[in-house]
């Protein structure tokens, strides 16, 4: 039985070749692209998965809110919150903390910039996280202050192939015995690194703050509760914890702080706090690509689903000759499912094919390593086998309840089995595709425009022709002659038009931040800090709405004196004055610096446009203390300008690696993970319009073939090409413009949610739904006016005769 | 065998009711051979059809093998007709990806007959109609009086007690036509009961008795 239903079913495939090809390649396209899809999702939530603690492990991040309600979020916390929560909670079995360090480390002539790749840690990480060891092991690996534990590609880069143990790493002027190799870090895993220090030796290094500070918050903690330990109630005991340790400092200054408990396993998509670790996925962007996977295999199905039911007029016959004969309605239904099941296996066969040679480039495109995104897993494919197969079977069903539904008597004397109940199922599942090609693509464009918007909007702030070099050593007062002299040298060469230092640069957070108040008034506002010599202002293009740019004023090596400083408007405007100018001559101050407010800039974007502005306070800065130089190029040969340059970086600063960038580069680099995203998004964009073109072709093939007799009689009284071709055209028009017109509120709500993320942001357009409407009119007309051109200019009498 | 009183049917459209069958009283006894004759639109399908249990009827009786099926639910009048009555076709409708071999087969396959139970009533009648040679062919590649012999042997496969055919020969020339009546003349003779629709006043008197419709009436 089985047996006779496959041969029935292969000879059905072979026999309507094209219909076939369709579905089957529309499915094959549409597995793979779901298969890529989900293969990348199961990446994306795989992060931290290798922790073998990873139910009990929990970050402690925090927030402070201010007294007019501003939260500002911290993934970091102050030092002194790991021993306190350890000492207070039974609960807390250990308790971790993590301070990114960056600078040259060297190894006889190997000298590397490690840039936040370096960590001090407690030597209780090992009980907390799950490491390879290759050598050495968790029990020795801290136990001397001056221990070291590294990667096995860090171990090659300093050792080669010589056994690491044992040998000593220079950093900041200091020896580390290196003391175990740990296997690479996983790439999903939220933490990266490749040098482990101890704890221990930092808290030395300056002098107890690290482990007692209840201010200084630049330390990822991680806390490794106990067995059953309930969560919910530990975090209920926060907010006492926080009154315990910080009510004193919190009444006194006006704010509200909030200690937080993460799981690790929400930290790589579901973080949404400030000074997160590098990285991190964006939940928003996995979940609208979740939706176009299920999109397009959902529009591959539909075509499977109407062009088998469309077919269903060729095949009634066959079910009425089949029902007299003596088959009952299930034999039937069987036999229908059969043909479905062996279409349906072989385009996912070939969609699993495609899935597997397409995983490389796909890898190649998302800038991932491929093999991390190897399916190993055998879940994986059960979890995609059971889709398939059910959606197979629920894409089966309704053919082939249609098909063996039909009765002998109608279908045995003509060939009108079909009535207008299913066309009107069918033409809802056209609609249906269409919308959410629409949705799709409308989501595509506005997710283009908006990165368009972005890059091309005016930053206030001059990025064009920037030449930053990055000092990694840390210099004292010595190095101040060749700090003035390396300028002079190379203001000196005409291709420069000027040289400036600060201490950050834009196209990221400014680095560091300190609270600040109007003096006499105890609100307390956290402002990001910036140190910039006089000639920053102008060499950037800022502009000062008042007050005045620095000249000569003096650098905050006295803590005593007053610091001269310039506000952005946003920082006037935290600190309580709507018209900026009126705060220049006030005083503000921090907890260690009385500040005067010589002038306002006018805001710029300092990052990416995803971001609001932030309060910024410039304050002149020592020479020892600037971490960038920006060179502001006027040149026609750029490679002799990079090699003049590098010569006297080497000449001054022979302790420092060469580091440069562009900064035009650099800052578009906040693009990155939206302009990756944008590419992706465009590809199974169009993948999914390739599947439902496919649907139409077949589907409006197929019409005109069974009005071949309607078009020829049409024809016989007069109509024109263009009539015949026009009047069959209208339908799939019709269709297409309902679909857009469902499409319209489900794809603005979309793009809308979505669009709230970034700061500055595009409005929505009324084209970007018109556009797709458009597109997909014209690609429904071309489709079908082609089939119906070539249906109205057949020759009527052939049509006519066969009746 | 078969007992139709006062059978009546009708289709309306808009106010009008159209009579397609009116007050049809019929008895048929076991191995007759009737004829249904009657010009275009006289109801002589439907009356076939009716016989043949694919369609409905609004009002009366019809006892087939003392079975009153009026009173049947749909699933029990299928499994009747599947039993006991062969139906051929003007058009044969063949199944057209089939083999010959294969149009036989089928509707043993859906009586869950085995295999090699099939095999040997398959080749019985292949060899019976003498069209051993043609098995593999596919219908298409069949002369229409060949396709009618299929679409019978098809129809006598499972031992049918009734045969109805709706114009056998309105497809064939004269001659493939004339070997067909012969042929359902020796099948009558084996004991099979035939009702046939025909116009052919020639093909009509094989039969045992006519019947003569006129919208949807029996004339007599």
């Amino acid at each position: 039985m089985i047996k006779n239903y496959f041969k029935t079913a292969w000879r059905n495939l072979l026999k309507s070749k094209t219909f076939s090809a369709i579905n089957i390649f529309g499915l094959a396209i549409g597995i793979a692209a779901f298969l890529l899809i989900v293969n990348y999702l199961r990446f994306e939530y795989s992060y931290d998965d290798m922790q073998v603690n990873k139910t009990r492990i929990y970050r402690v991040p925090m927030k402070v809110a201010e007294k007019d309600g501003k939260v500002q979020t911290f993934a970091f916390t102050y030092p002194a919150v790991a021993p306190a929560m350890k000492k207070d909670f039974p609960e807390v079995e250990e308790a971790v903390r993590f301070r990114m360090r960056g600078g040259i480390v060297k190894y006889g002539d190997t000298k590397v910039v490690e840039n936040g790749s370096i960590y001090f840690v407690d030597p209780s990480v090992f009980r907390v996280f799950t490491f390879s060891f290759l050598k050495g092991n968790s029990q020795t690996a801290f136990t001397e202050l001056n221990d070291v534990v590294i990667t096995e590609s860090t171990a090659k880069k300093y050792f080669g192939s010589a056994d690491p143990i044992g040998k000593a790493l220079n950093y900041n002027n200091e020896d580390y015995i290196v003391k175990a190799v740990l296997e690479d870090i996983p790439a999903n895993a939220h933490l990266q690194f490749n040098i482990l220090l101890n704890y221990n030796k930092y808290i030395q290094q300056t002098q107890g703050r690290a482990e007692t500070s209840w201010s200084w918050s630049d330390f990822y903690t991680y806390v490794l509760l106990k067995q059953g330990t309930d969560v919910h109630a530990l975090q209920a005991k926060m907010p006492a914890f926080a009154q315990r340790y910080m009510g004193d400092d919190m009444k006194e200054r006006g704010y509200q702080q909030t200690f937080d408990l993460q799981p690790i396993k929400d930290i790589h998509l579901r973080s949404d706090y400030d000074y997160e670790l590098a990285g991190n996925g964006n939940l928003g962007y996995l979940k609208y690509l979740g939706i176009a996977a299920l999109f397009i295999l959902f529009i591959a199905w539909i075509n499977y689903i109407n062009l088998s039911t469309a077919r269903s007029l060729d095949r009634s016959k066959e079910v009425g000759v089949r029902k007299v004969i003596g088959a009952g309605r299930s034999q039937l239904i069987r036999q229908f499912l059969t043909e479905s099941l062996l279409i349906n296996i072989i385009g996912i066969l070939l969609g699993i094919l495609i899935f597997l040679l397409s995983l490389k480039w796909f890898a190649g495109l998302i800038e991932k390593d491929i093999t991390y995104l190897k399916v190993t897993d055998w879940k994986f494919w059960l979890f995609a086998v059971a889709i398939f197969l059910g959606g197979t079977f629920a894409a089966a069903f309704y053919p082939a309840f249609v098909l063996s539904s039909f009765q002998p008597i109608h279908t045995l004397k003509s060939a009108s089995g079909i009535s207008k109940g299913k066309n009107l199922l069918r033409k809802s599942l056209v609609v249906l595709q269409f919308t959410a090609a629409i949705v799709l693509i409308a989501g595509a464009i506005g997710f283009y425009r908006q990165l368009r918007f972005m890059q091309k909007q005016d930053l206030g702030v001059n990025i064009q022709q920037t030449l930053v070099l990055t000092q990694t050593a840390d210099l004292d007062s010595s190095s101040i002659p060749s700090f003035v002299a390396f300028v002079n040298d190379i203001e000196a060469n005409p291709a420069i038009s000027s040289v400036t230092a600060s201490t950050s640069v834009p196209g990221g957070e400014v680095g560091g931040s300190s609270d600040f108040n109007v003096k006499g008034s105890t609100l307390g506002k956290r402002c990001r800090i910036f140190g910039i010599d006089k000639k920053f202002i102008p060499a950037y293009g800022l502009k000062i709405v008042a007050g005045r740019s620095f000249s000569n004023d003096k650098p905050n090596t006295d803590t005593a004196e007053i610091l001269n400083v310039i506000l952005n408007e946003t920082g006037a405007k935290v600190l309580g004055f709507n018209d900026p100018a009126k705060i220049v001559g006030q005083e503000i101050e921090s907890s260690d610096q009385h500040c005067k407010v010589i002038g306002i800039v006018k805001d710029y974007h300092q990052e990416s446009l995803q971001n609001n502005y932030d309060p910024i306070v410039f304050y002149p800065e020592e020479e020892k203390n600037f971490e960038f130089f920006s060179l502001k190029m006027n040149t026609n040969n750029l490679p002799a300008l990079l090699d003049f340059v590098k010569q006297k970086w080497a000449a001054y600063f022979p302790q420092s690696p060469y580091q440069f960038s562009f900064l035009d580069e650099q800052f578009n680099n906040q693009y990155k993970a939206d302009k990756l995203f944008s590419t992706v998004l465009w590809l199974f964009t169009v993948i999914a319009i390739i599947v439902a073109c496919l649907g139409l072709f077949g589907l409006s093939l197929y019409t005109v073939s069974k009005r071949m007799k309607e078009i020829s009689i049409r024809k016989v009284l007069g109509a024109t090409v263009t009539q015949i071709a026009g009047m069959i055209a209208k339908d799939y028009v019709k269709l297409v413009l309902i679909a857009g017109v469902i499409a319209l509120p489900l794809g603005y709500l979309l793009l809308n949610n979505w669009l709230q993320k970034y700061a500055f942001r595009i409005s929505i357009d009324i084209w970007f739904f018109l556009l797709p409407v458009l597109m997909i009119v014209l690609i429904a007309l071309i489709t079908v006016i082609y089939q119906s051109v070539r249906a109205a200019i057949a020759n009527p009498a052939k049509s006519l005769r066969t009746e | 065998m078969i007992e139709l009183k006062g059978i009546y049917k009708w289709v309306n459209t808009g106010n009008n009711r159209t009579f397609l069958l009116k007050d049809i009283n019929l008895s048929i006894k076991e191995g007759e051979f009737i004829s249904i004759m009657g010009p275009s639109g006289s109801g002589k399908s439907t009356l076939l059809n009716v016989i043949g249990m694919l369609d409905e009827f609004n009002e009366g009786a019809y006892n087939f093998l003392h079975e009153s099926v009026h009173k049947l639910k749909e699933k029990q009048r299928a499994a009747l007709y599947k039993q006991y009555i062969g139906f051929v076709f003007q058009a044969y409708h063949l199944i057209d990806e089939l083999t010959v071999y294969e149009n036989i087969e089928t509707p043993l396959i859906y009586q869950d007959i085995k295999s090699s139970e099939r095999k040997a009533m398959v080749a019985d009648i292949l060899d019976r109609f003498n069209i051993v040679g043609k098995k593999d062919l596919f219908p298409t590649q069949l002369s229409g009086g060949q396709q009618q012999l299929v679409g019978i042997a098809r129809a006598l496969i499972s031992s049918p007690k009734l045969l109805l055919a709706d114009e056998p020969t309105g497809n064939l020339n004269s001659k493939q036509g004339e070997e067909i009546m012969n042929l359902f003349s020796e099948l009558n003779k084996d004991g099979v009961t035939i009702i046939q629709v025909t116009h052919s006043e020639k093909n009509a008197a094989y039969g045992s008795r006519i019947i003569n419709l006129l919208d949807g009436r029996m004339e007599n």
